[in-house]
């Protein structure tokens, strides 16, 4: 799994510490689309990396 | 309907004792949004004139059962005959539903996963949805993706939290299946759960807010990026 970041560890914590179950689902799940974000970036990025990379620049 | 939207949505639960199931229970309270309006159905007594009055408020309508035999329990079939009345629902007399959404969540005693060809149940639950399918084609609806709640009573306090939000999102996310209008409509309950706590805990809350916006927007710049160097490529 890549690195999480500032909000996602938070948002765990948050979870782990609250008893109220609607609350705690909802940290659970902003957690885990930072994380879908994080990887949605990073393909985006590798995609643009890809598509202009020049062969002649070699 | 666009990605910022609020939809009005109504739950048709069709269940014969609803108050004794942990299900339905359960998806009661989640339920329990500002957009949505729950309506059991547990008898073959239909007010047809309100419950059609309560459909033509409605942008999404969901059905929502426990399967039995392969559809939906009596009282639910029973309720969409006596309540979708030709006159009321065909698309070149009133066309009450035209242009509205159907959605499907059903829960299951056994395991989604034997909803499969070759499998245990051998058939797929969009196969096994036809005659929901077939009613939203006739009607002009858009039919949703069916949502499936399998083996309620093992699933784990985490896997009942992550229910909790996919239903709710079910029930009141503009274009389900678009990770954007998840954002936004994540975004939008933080922002709900931001204004009731106390003040240490909002600005903690604020700033998971605001990189959770930001990442938004940095995939935003890098799709639309990615756009123009496929537009070139072409």
């Amino acid at each position: 799994m890549a690195e999480q970041t500032w909000a996602t560890q938070q948002l765990l914590k948050l979870a782990a510490q609250t008893p109220q179950f609607k609350e705690r689902a909802l940290y659970l799940a902003l957690a885990e689309l930072n994380e879908e974000q994080q990887r949605r970036i990073k393909l985006a990025q590798g995609e643009i990396d890809g598509r202009t990379w020049n062969p002649s620049r070699w | 309907m666009s990605g910022g939207g609020f939809i009005k949505t109504l739950v048709i639960v069709g269940h014969p004792q609803i108050e004794d199931s942990s299900t339905q229970q359960f998806l009661k309270k989640a339920a329990d949004l500002s957009e949505v309006t729950w309506h059991p159905v547990n008898t073959f007594n239909v007010e047809v004139a309100k419950d059609q009055a309560l459909i033509q408020q409605a942008d999404r309508l969901v059905l929502q059962f426990p399967l039995y035999w392969y559809s939906a329990p009596a009282v639910l079939k029973n309720w969409l005959d006596q309540v979708l009345t030709r006159h009321f629902a065909y698309p070149d007399a009133m066309g009450s539903l035209v242009g509205k959404e159907l959605g499907i969540a059903v829960s299951l005693g056994s395991p989604a996963r034997n909803f499969v060809a070759g499998a245990g149940e051998n058939f797929s639950l969009s196969q096994i949805m036809i005659p929901f399918q077939a009613l939203a084609h006739k009607l002009q609806m858009t039919y949703l993706p069916t949502f499936v709640i399998d083996q309620f009573g093992y699933q784990s306090d985490e896997m009942k939290a992550k229910l909790l939000i996919d239903y709710q999102r079910y029930l009141t996310q503009p274009r389900l299946g678009h990770f954007d209008d998840q954002t936004n409509w994540l975004v939008n309950q933080l922002t709900e759960l931001i204004a009731t706590v106390p003040e240490d805990k909002k600005q903690q809350l604020t700033l998971i807010l605001d990189q959770i916006k930001n990442d938004q927007s940095t995939l935003e710049d890098l799709q639309m990026n990615l756009k123009m160097i496929q537009d070139t490529e072409e």
